[in-house]
């Protein structure tokens, strides 16, 4: 919708970009080129630093006029961009290392293809291709792809974006085409599920987005404009340029910005209509009429925040019996007790109720999101944690469902097994709190809860289909880490091949689950008989188990049976790794003068003991 | 007001120069910015400003500010 004068001076009184940018998603609201450049002088004047990020645009029909729509949709995801453009209609002559892509260095690079560029064949209409031709087609034109993106992932070391324009004109079959046997539509969507699985199963760091899923939001006639692609090869409305450019620097933003990890989530007018103390389990809004319907259907997009890997949590100013009962008992409720991994439900003041959840959940504040009705705690909240993103639910029901739509920290660039299973984990820690707290209050120590675990590890090495979890722990792991040293998909891969560079990890499994992968190491190998211990991590949820002696153990044993006499190794201190200061010292490395440290694999037992809780099973 | 005001403006903001830079007799060949790219720019600017729907053939004929004048005038907008 277009932006009027007066629309124009609320978007001109947000004081963030976040704030800007939710509410030009609530109300569908795009600027015309004049607004939008208005309104990135106003986000200029903001006091937010801006993340700079290298974009590199390989294009088959013209990109150039995107560009004041990228910077503005760049600027709203506090991001600023630097941008090349390939050559018109070159695509495999820039997939070299001396092109003009691979000199600009792009952390992102955007592949704007349409379906003719996967086969000559596309550029017909479906309906003239004979069904019995479809499936070599589909060989080739995979083939071609898979060719396409691996020349590009040689050459450019960061995240690589396909995508492919949906076409401007309708069916050729007309209304009958959804019926058709040789559906237009039908065979589209085919092939961009085959081509997004090609993806998912051959490569890493490379994703698909879906250009009609945004033309569907905007309707298809809003999306092109015919005008501008037969006289300049340009298919899209300021509509169309918009979306599009919201969508790749809102992936940017989710691949470059802090990742969130927690969605804190208030009780009253926010997962029900109404107050449970004063209105009561049968007296909330919560149901299949209005208003009750909008909240179970925000309950369901919470739901599905859940399964993109993030963890719910609950904060609510309330008697915890009536909340309790309202998750137990509610026949429209859909958040159970079970999809919160830690909960607040009392009379605290809600900033100290967050420290304490990001204290049991071992994870940084800046990983929050908060979400709550009241203009109260949402400045309450703002003012002591500032770390915090504070959403507030909008005042207009309607609008509530979709109001985290538009959270760049909410999208993902992929989904790995431990992301799906992430709020179970915590879950499942939980109850080995309990039976901790319980083992104490009867004497036990905390040898005998260890062994009451009954724990296994299994350590793994150079394992290329483990490539996006490893390389999702160098980025997110900040307090069991010696380095912090951050590698892509693309490096682990690299150091997995090489040689000389072991990369090991473990998963961990007891009574109450498995971790899944929740640690990894890299080991430098010289060209004599010593190694460097490049990375050595693990995930906090596993910390307190003993994990990281079974581990590190592991990986010497493995080194000495290699002919490994000696392994260095740095401890780098950050801002949040004081946790591992003596790590190295307690396990047997001495500091030398240069202030790396050294452990001498022949010199001692590398014996843990019958004693030791966890039972290790290694390849080796 | 004036439309040529108006046009100064949302000719500036397309191509991203100071308004001084567009002047009464301006025409494309002299404005380095004004390139191919610069003209849909200003074409779809000039659509979003003063409510137009145009014919693509005319967009080849604004290639000066008094082209565009004369067309706006003759729309009667402003």
């Amino acid at each position: 919708m277009k932006i009027s004068d007066k629309q124009l001076e609320t978007l001109l009184t947000a004081r963030s970009a976040q704030a800007l940018k939710s509410l030009l998603a609530q109300r569908n609201l795009v600027p015309s080129l004049a607004q939008a450049s208005k309104l990135q002088k106003h986000i200029n004047t903001f006091q937010q630093v801006r993340k700079p990020v290298r974009l590199g645009i390989v294009h088959t029909y013209t990109s150039e006029l995107l560009d004041p729509w990228l910077h503005f949709s760049a600027a709203l995801n506090q991001l600023s961009l630097d941008i090349y453009h390939a050559p018109y209609g070159v695509t495999l002559q820039e997939a070299t290392t001396s092109s003009g892509l691979a000199k600009h260095s792009p952390d992102i690079t955007l592949l704007l293809l349409t379906r003719e560029d996967l086969h000559p064949a596309l550029q017909m209409p479906a309906a003239c291709i004979k069904l019995a031709d479809k499936p070599g087609i589909h060989e080739q034109w995979q083939q071609a792809l898979n060719r396409l993106v691996s020349r590009f992932r040689d050459t450019v070391a960061g995240h690589i974006i396909v995508t492919l324009l949906p076409s401007p004109a309708s069916p050729g079959l007309g209304l009958y085409d959804g019926m058709a046997e040789n559906s237009e539509t039908h065979w589209w969507n085919q092939i961009k599920a085959e081509l997004a699985s090609n993806l998912r199963d051959n490569f890493s760091g490379v994703s698909y987005l879906d250009m009609d899923q945004l033309m569907m939001q905007i309707g298809h006639d809003n999306f092109f404009d015919m005008r501008l692609w037969y006289s300049s090869t340009f298919p899209f409305t300021p509509d169309g340029a918009f979306a599009i450019s919201n969508a790749v620097t809102t992936l940017a933003a989710a691949i470059h910005l802090t990742r969130a990890k927690v969605v804190v989530l208030d009780a009253d007018n926010t997962l029900w209509g109404g107050v449970i103390g004063e209105d009561g389990i049968n007296g909330i809004a919560l149901g299949q009429d209005y208003p009750g319907k909008v909240y179970v259907d925000f309950q369901k997009r919470i739901l599905s925040l859940q399964q993109r890997g993030f963890i719910l949590a609950l904060c609510s100013k309330n008697n915890p019996d009536e909340v309790s009962e309202v998750l137990r008992r509610h026949p429209h409720q859909l958040l159970k007790d079970e999809h919160f991994a830690a909960q607040r439900i009392n009379w605290l003041p809600k900033p100290e109720n967050l420290k304490s959840i990001a204290q049991e959940l071992n994870l940084g504040l800046e990983s929050f999101i908060f979400v709550d009705d009241s203009d109260h705690e949402c400045s309450a909240v703002r003012y002591d944690l500032p770390e915090v993103e504070v959403i507030q639910v909008p005042s207009r029901l309607a609008e509530i469902p979709a109001c985290l739509d538009a959270l760049a920290r909410l999208e993902i660039a992929s989904l790995t097994r431990e992301d799906l299973e992430k709020t179970a984990m915590y879950a499942q820690e939980r109850l080995r709190r309990s039976q901790r707290e319980k083992l104490a209050e009867t004497g036990g120590s905390i040898g005998n809860y260890l062994k009451s675990l009954n724990m296994k590890m299994s350590v793994g090495l150079d394992d290329l289909s483990l490539v996006t979890r490893l390389a999702q722990l160098t980025q997110k792991t900040n307090q069991f880490n010696l380095t912090t040293r951050r590698y892509n998909e693309k490096d682990i891969a690299a150091k997995i091949n090489d040689a000389n560079t072991s990369v090991f990890h473990f998963s961990l499994a007891d009574n109450f689950g498995d971790s899944g992968i929740v640690g990894m190491a890299i080991v430098e190998h010289d060209s004599g008989n010593g190694a460097l211990l490049d990375t050595f991590l693990m995930s906090c949820r596993v910390i307190g188990r003993m994990a990281e002696q079974a581990f590190l153990n592991t990986i010497l044993r493995y080194l000495k049976s290699r002919g490994v006499e000696e392994l260095s190794a740095d401890y780098i201190l950050t801002r949040k790794n004081i946790l591992v200061e003596t790590f190295l010292p307690d396990n047997g490395f001495c500091q030398t003068v240069s202030g790396r440290y050294v452990r001498h694999l022949l010199k001692r037992t590398l014996d843990l003991g019958s004693d030791f809780p966890i039972d290790i099973e290694g390849p080796f | 007001m004036s439309v040529f005001e108006k046009l100064q403006e949302i000719m500036a903001t397309a191509l991203e120069l100071p308004p001084g830079a567009i002047r009464e007799d301006s025409t494309m060949d002299e404005i380095e910015e004004w390139d191919s790219l610069g003209h849909v720019h200003i074409m779809v600017a000039l659509e979003q400003a003063f409510d137009l729907y145009m014919d693509v053939d005319d967009f080849a004929e604004l290639d000066s500010v008094p082209a565009i004048l004369r067309y706006l005038e003759s729309d009667n907008v402003g």
